[in-house]
């Protein structure tokens, strides 16, 4: 059984787009990252899945479940952390822990100490009174609690400082070999490189690529950029695994993207007027720009 | 019942406030019927009554009430602070019960938890119904002690009773209203001033009702003359349309919460 199965989901508001056709199919014990620039649509199928909203058309099953009838069976088995956190701000956070534990009918106090310990979080805090990054981590703690077969994570780690956001990975690795699958979105791709198993993109509202994150490490893009010396219209070399060539206005810039032998890269520097060089690691928007411009070209 | 019992503890201090405040009012003011009648009896008040404007009057049924009958003293000076005071608690408690989780974004929290939108609902249309009810208790009681300390005369209790359940009803009408429209207004300070501008248009259109013959039809869009002391203590009832006109409200305007809430797309 997969853990997460959509098939065809559309979600229109009104007339405006929040998601066209996207199909995903997530197995169980996977880590899968859900990558995409905001406004992309990875919230609207996140809510979509918890029935936040309905689906304009098209399924989707969590667990075999039915998104839009089985809600509520379905979210005995999952936890959420939202991408904006809001709290009740007439609570201590331990009432907050008390309060979600009664929906499951128990009320977890070892589980509490555990994950409170692990996050530094302080129990007899007004909720109202916490920083945006201690908020989330109250907010992962309460989607943790009743050991949910699956995670669902909008965009986690912002507020978390480097060394919280390593432990919380560490926590989300320990928990997948445990079993929990996890669904992890975000819109930087460095952080998903880390832990996810695989990753899907979405631009737009629709799915533009599903890739495991070994392949896409391989792919190594490399984004290049010249300055030359003298104007020139043309760019003075061509050689294999350069794309999306862009020489800029004042036609002493040239950019491009690089997959590649770099030696040979390097080796045609060599026979041009160089006044600088960049070589960077491409941004997830690049990244994005160039799946787009080669799903364009097919 | 977690979600009734957060929802009770979150709400408690308002209607403790809300109830004390307004039946210590009425205690009050019934506390100076005694010496009210009494002036009665020596023509001075009903000479200064004669001096008041014909509208004023008729506005609050100071021409066909008896003042110097404690029903009629509780109809002039007192019921307006029930139906009207009330009718506010109501919209306020009703408008922000739902809205409120969206408007401070606590909605996904809620509804990422094992409990479907209906429970969520009839978890927080029931504290509405129970505290609305219990405000209107305790205003009861207390009226009544006052009542029965302060009365020179023996009172109609049926009319007394008809008194204590108009508001009642007049409260859950207003609640009912107020849970409909939070659906799809869930800024707070826009659902105050839409709900109680709505308690406060209903409360004028009763009184320009009682002043004007031409407007006098307006009486039937507000459920503040549904429940008309005056009417209540010269006819020993309340109208059984107006009656029915309230219930249907309540039983539609809850229902439709129920219907477009299960519907709707939430977003923060």
């Amino acid at each position: 059984m997969k853990a997460i199965e959509i098939i065809g989901l559309n979600k229109y508001y009104g007339k405006s787009r929040g998601i066209e056709n996207v199909n995903l199919s997530i197995a169980e014990g996977e880590i899968f990252g859900f990558i995409g620039p905001n406004g992309a649509g990875k919230s609207t199928t996140i809510r979509t899945l918890l029935n936040f909203i309905h689906p304009t058309s098209g399924k989707a099953k969590i667990f075999g479940l039915d998104i839009v009838n089985d809600t509520k069976e379905i979210k005995k088995l999952i936890g959420y952390v939202p991408s904006e956190i809001s709290f009740y701000d007439d609570m201590k956070v331990k009432e907050l822990f008390k309060y979600s534990a009664q929906f499951y009918g128990q009320n977890f106090s070892e589980r509490i100490d555990q994950l409170v310990e692990i996050f530094e979080v302080d129990l007899n805090r007004n909720l109202a009174d916490l920083s945006f990054g201690n908020k989330k981590k109250v907010a992962i703690i309460q989607a943790l609690l009743h050991q949910p077969k699956l995670l669902i994570l909008d965009e986690p780690t912002s507020g978390l400082d480097p060394l919280m956001q390593s432990k919380f990975f560490e926590l989300l690795q320990k928990e997948n070999q445990l079993g929990m699958t996890i669904f992890f979105s975000s819109h930087i791709l460095n952080e998903v490189q880390k832990v996810c198993h695989r990753v899907a993109i979405i631009k737009d509202g629709e799915i533009i690529e599903v890739e495991e994150i070994e392949k896409l490490r391989k792919r190594n893009y490399k984004k290049v950029t010249l300055e030359l010396l003298k104007k020139q219209q043309e760019v003075p070399f061509q050689i294999a695994g350069m794309t999306n060539i862009s020489v800029h206005s004042d036609n002493t810039l040239i950019s491009f993207m690089f997959q590649g032998n770099i030696n040979e890269l390097t080796q045609q520097f060599a026979d041009i007027q160089l006044k600088n060089l960049w070589l960077e690691e491409p941004t997830l928007e690049e990244i994005f720009m160039h799946y787009y411009e080669q799903e364009g070209a097919k | 019942m977690i979600i009734f019992r957060r929802e009770w503890r979150r709400n408690f201090k308002s209607l403790l406030i809300w109830s004390i405040s307004i039946s210590l009012m009425i205690f009050l003011i019934m506390s100076l019927y005694k010496s009210f009648s009494e002036g009665f009896s020596g023509q001075s008040i009903q000479d200064l009554l004669e001096a008041y404007p014909e509208g004023l009057k008729a506005a609050f049924g100071l021409n066909s009430l008896d003042m110097s009958n404690i029903l009629g003293y509780y109809g002039i000076e007192s019921y307006l602070m029930v139906t009207l005071f009330g009718a506010i608690f109501a919209m306020l408690l009703s408008g922000s019960i739902i809205s409120k989780e969206e408007h401070e974004k606590t909605i996904e929290f809620l509804l990422a938890k094992p409990v479907k939108r209906l429970e969520i609902l009839t978890s927080k249309i029931g504290l509405v119904i129970f505290n609305i009810f219990l405000f209107n208790l305790i205003n009861s009681l207390v009226t009544f002690t006052a009542f029965e300390i302060y009365k020179t005369a023996d009172y109609d209790q049926s009319i007394f009773f008809l008194l204590m359940l108009g508001p009642l009803l007049l409260h859950l009408t207003f609640a009912s209203l107020g849970l409909l429209i939070s659906v799809f207004i869930t800024k707070t300070k826009a659902i105050y001033s839409v709900s109680i501008g709505l308690v406060l248009v209903a409360y004028f259109f009763s009184i320009i009702a009682n002043i004007s013959d031409k407007l006098k039809f307006l009486k039937h869009f507000s459920p503040f003359s549904y429940i008309d002391a005056t009417d209540i203590i010269l006819n020993g009832k309340l109208h059984l349309n107006y009656l029915l006109v309230m219930i249907f409200t309540i039983i539609i305007g809850i229902g439709l919460t129920f219907l477009f809430y299960n519907k709707k797309d939430i977003t923060i």
